[in-house]
């Protein structure tokens, strides 16, 4: 298995910066997702790695090997695409097994391999099948086998169930996951679906616009957001982010509603930012309670129910908030609604930088340690290295 | 603003039935989702009410009087697409403006200024009525196409996939605003979607739909709480309920390969065998739970984790609030909750179970 390094990796075309100067290290055994929205450089970054691009500029390392300029071939990964490509005429056995014969493996060799991971993926009752005896998710499990038959050092996925209907995507996102905790293979999976970034990774890189926004564990990137364009990107709905006007202990948000800030807060701030000026507040759509004693009143604009509960949208003079609250209760649209926010998930923005006002001995900080504590107990456990 | 009826309407092509008999009613002010997968015939249905599409038996009536004799454009409906279809040269005033100029409108100038700029207003597009559609995003321009059928007032709006094309963030947006211009404007809505959530999310009630035929008609709560068959337990809600076989012995139930065993309520009347439903929110790890499981994996997702449970030879899902300090391979106590469990009898029916709410 493998570590992959980037150093100061960028790519350019033309005139475009496609992947500014990056520095990343995936750990050997690691789930590396590559997040963002379309055309923020996460698929240019992938095939730098693979070697289908060639970088501009930097260097790229496979287990401390030098591998910028080395053939793809030479690199020892597999790549998985998201449209799996079987050859038609061929059953899924043969399809498997392809990649082993080109490399020449014995046939006992080939069986024995190709019978394995079938056995893995449950698709072993379908070898004798061609693919269009197969079902959608069969044939990704074909495709997925094919790719993992050769125990490459690395796995390289671009999307792999971007195509699939959502019931089919949710099953083969346990899929990949329960193939990865079994096999630890150093993995960099692209997505722009925030919700597989979540599910799936160890870390995750957001990007946008070819610049990476922050690294960091599902934990950290949802309750700990670097940047704006992270709070924003990640949560369905994302987190909520509201400017006000910062004095005296108190943000001033929309529709006269003064926030006290938090005491653990407020010196942040006051060395963030002086006495007073503006602030954007931050919070998850579960940080919101209503409750009649909440400092914050706001207009019911909309509600959804989302099967298990039910999310609020509030508007406070215009700006629209989303909270959870729990079903079963009615809020006709224009009713106001009393509500305060759970001060441990309550974050605050600079308007100007857009990045994170960050708490020099705060709970921020206690739960990115404990993330870390946790991942070491994960690696006991499951044997898995990092 | 119209009711609208669809009386037992059945459509064929060629060899394939599209529809069989599909009757709803679709109430005055009321926002009305037709859900089911592709191929069900739900744009069928919205083809039909539109008059594009003449169905083969079975009456379609607006306010009680059956339309089935009129042109598209005299049943004055206003259609939104999943592809916008707006003209690219125009500007986004223009675009708005378009439907109101019909010759058969006689609108004066100033009554048009109006309503295009009220409409606007209502989508938040106003700061965009000078621009070229040619220059807007993806999501403005689903806005404008918004704002283009409800400029009109017609008697239904007939929405086909509109939020589909969308990216996430800009779908949840428009949800919730498309949602809240229908409420605020009690305009009749046929909205059609694949996506659960948006029907969940949106509708005061739902037709689940499944090859060409109606399968249940209800409020999201019912659909959710209530589903009719498996194939609406599975259609609605994510992750997917859990539904596993299960066999009654005397007054205790078991979930077949499994260590969960309950005691069937007094009153509830069930089959030797039949199919046990449970919501993954239904199924709770709680130290002192009555069953035991391994946790086989865990996908958190921010708001909320997903927990696959290994129980026997059965693995359940169960959705936790926030992230947790459970690891794979730990072994766990987790409880149903009774007042929630889902039974069908083997073909996929609900069985109705007598309980007091």
């Amino acid at each position: 298995m493998a570590t992959i390094e980037l150093r100061q990796v960028e790519k350019k075309f033309g005139d475009l910066h496609a992947v500014k100067p990056m520095d990343l290290t995936i750990n050997d055994g690691e789930f590396m997702v590559l997040l963002g929205p379309s055309g923020c450089g996460k698929t240019t970054t992938l095939r730098m790695i693979s070697g289908l691009e060639a970088v501009t500029g930097g260097q790229i390392l496979i287990d401390g090997r030098d591998v910028t300029w080395a053939h793809p071939s030479d690199r020892d990964i597999a790549l998985v695409f998201q449209f799996f490509a079987l050859y038609p005429h061929l059953s899924a056995w043969q399809n498997i097994a392809f990649p082993l014969q080109a490399e020449g493996e014995s046939r006992a060799n080939i069986e024995k391999r190709v019978s394995e991971v079938a056995r893995m993926l449950g698709i072993k009752h379908l070898l004798h099948l061609r693919p269009k005896a197969l079902s959608g998710g069969d044939k990704q499990r074909v495709g997925l086998a094919r790719a993992l038959v050769r125990r490459p050092a690395a796995f390289l996925m671009d999307e792999p169930i971007g195509a699939l209907d959502a019931d089919a995507r949710e099953t083969m996102r346990a899929e990949i996951k329960q193939f990865h905790l079994t096999q630890n293979a150093t993995t960099v999976y692209v997505t722009h679906d925030q919700i597989e970034a979540m599910a799936l990774g160890d870390r995750i890189v957001v990007m946008s616009m070819g610049v990476v926004q922050q690294v960091g564990t599902p934990a950290e990137v949802y309750y700990d957001p670097a940047k704006l364009f992270v709070a924003r990107f990640i949560g369905s709905p994302g987190m909520n982010l509201v400017t006000g006007g910062y004095a005296d202990g108190v943000v001033h948000l929309p529709g006269s509603n003064p926030y006290p800030v938090p005491p653990a807060w407020n010196t942040a701030l006051q060395r963030e930012m002086g006495s007073e000026g503006d602030v954007i507040v931050g919070f998850r759509p579960e940080a919101g309670r209503v409750t009649g004693t909440g400092p914050l009143v706001a207009e019911v604009y909309a509600t959804e129910l989302h099967g298990a509960y039910t999310v609020l949208h509030l508007s406070l003079n215009g700006t629209v908030v989303h909270i959870r609250a729990d079903r079963g209760i009615d809020y006709p649209i224009g009713t106001a609604v009393r509500f305060d926010l759970d001060p441990e998930m309550v974050r605050f923005f600079d308007p100007q930088t857009e990045a994170a006002l960050r708490l020099p001995f705060d709970g921020a900080q206690d739960k990115t340690q404990d993330t870390a504590l946790r991942r070491a107990q994960d690696t006991a456990l499951t044997g898995r290295e990092h | 603003m119209a009711d609208v009826t669809l009386q037992n309407i059945t459509k064929r092509f060629k060899t394939v039935t599209a529809l069989k008999g599909v009757s709803f009613d679709i109430k005055d002010g009321e926002f009305f989702v037709l859900l089911g997968p592709t191929g069900a015939g739900k744009t069928t249905t919205l083809r039909v009410i539109s008059g594009l599409e003449r169905q083969d038996e079975g009456s379609v009536l607006f306010d009680g009087q059956p339309v089935d004799h009129l042109t598209p454009a005299d049943r004055d409906v206003a259609f939104v697409f999943e592809q916008y279809s707006l003209y690219p040269t125009m500007t986004v005033y223009e675009n708005l403006a378009f439907p109101l100029r019909s010759p058969l409108r006689r609108m004066s100038e100033q009554v048009i200024r109006q309503r295009v700029e009220e409409t606007a207003e209502k989508l938040r597009i106003s700061p965009l009525l000078e621009r070229t559609t040619a220059h807007l995003s993806g999501g403005e321009m689903q806005r404008v196409s918004l704002g283009r059928a409800l400029v009109r007032d017609p008697r239904i709006f007939l929405m086909d996939e509109p939020l589909s094309n969308l990216d996430a963030k800009l779908r949840e947006a428009l949800r919730v605003e498309l949602q809240h211009v229908q409420k605020t404007e009690d305009s009749t809505t046929l909205f059609v979607t694949h996506d659960q959530i948006e029907a969940l999310t949106m509708g005061d009630r739902i037709a689940v739909l499944n090859k060409g035929r109606i399968v249940q008609i209800g409020t999201p709560e019912d659909i959710y709480d209530r589903p009719a068959t498996t194939f609406v337990a599975q259609l609605v809600g994510t992750p997917r309920i859990n539904l596993h076989e299960a066999v009654r012995e005397d007054s205790t139930l078991y979930v077949t390969n499994s260590t969960i065993h309950l005691p069937i309520p007094a009153g509830d009347d069930l089959p030797p065998t039949f199919l046990l439903g449970v919501r993954p929110e239904d199924v709770q790890i709680h130290s002192e739970g009555g069953f035991l499981g391994q946790i086989a994996l865990i996908e958190p997702l921010g708001v909320q984790t997903i927990l696959h449970v290994k129980t026997g030879e059965q693995t359940l899902l169960s959705l936790v609030p926030g992230m947790t300090d459970l690891r794979v391979g730990e072994e766990v106590r987790f409880n149903v909750v009774r007042e929630r469990l889902h039974y069908f009898q083997p073909d996929g029916t609900r069985i109705g179970v007598k309980r007091k709410v």
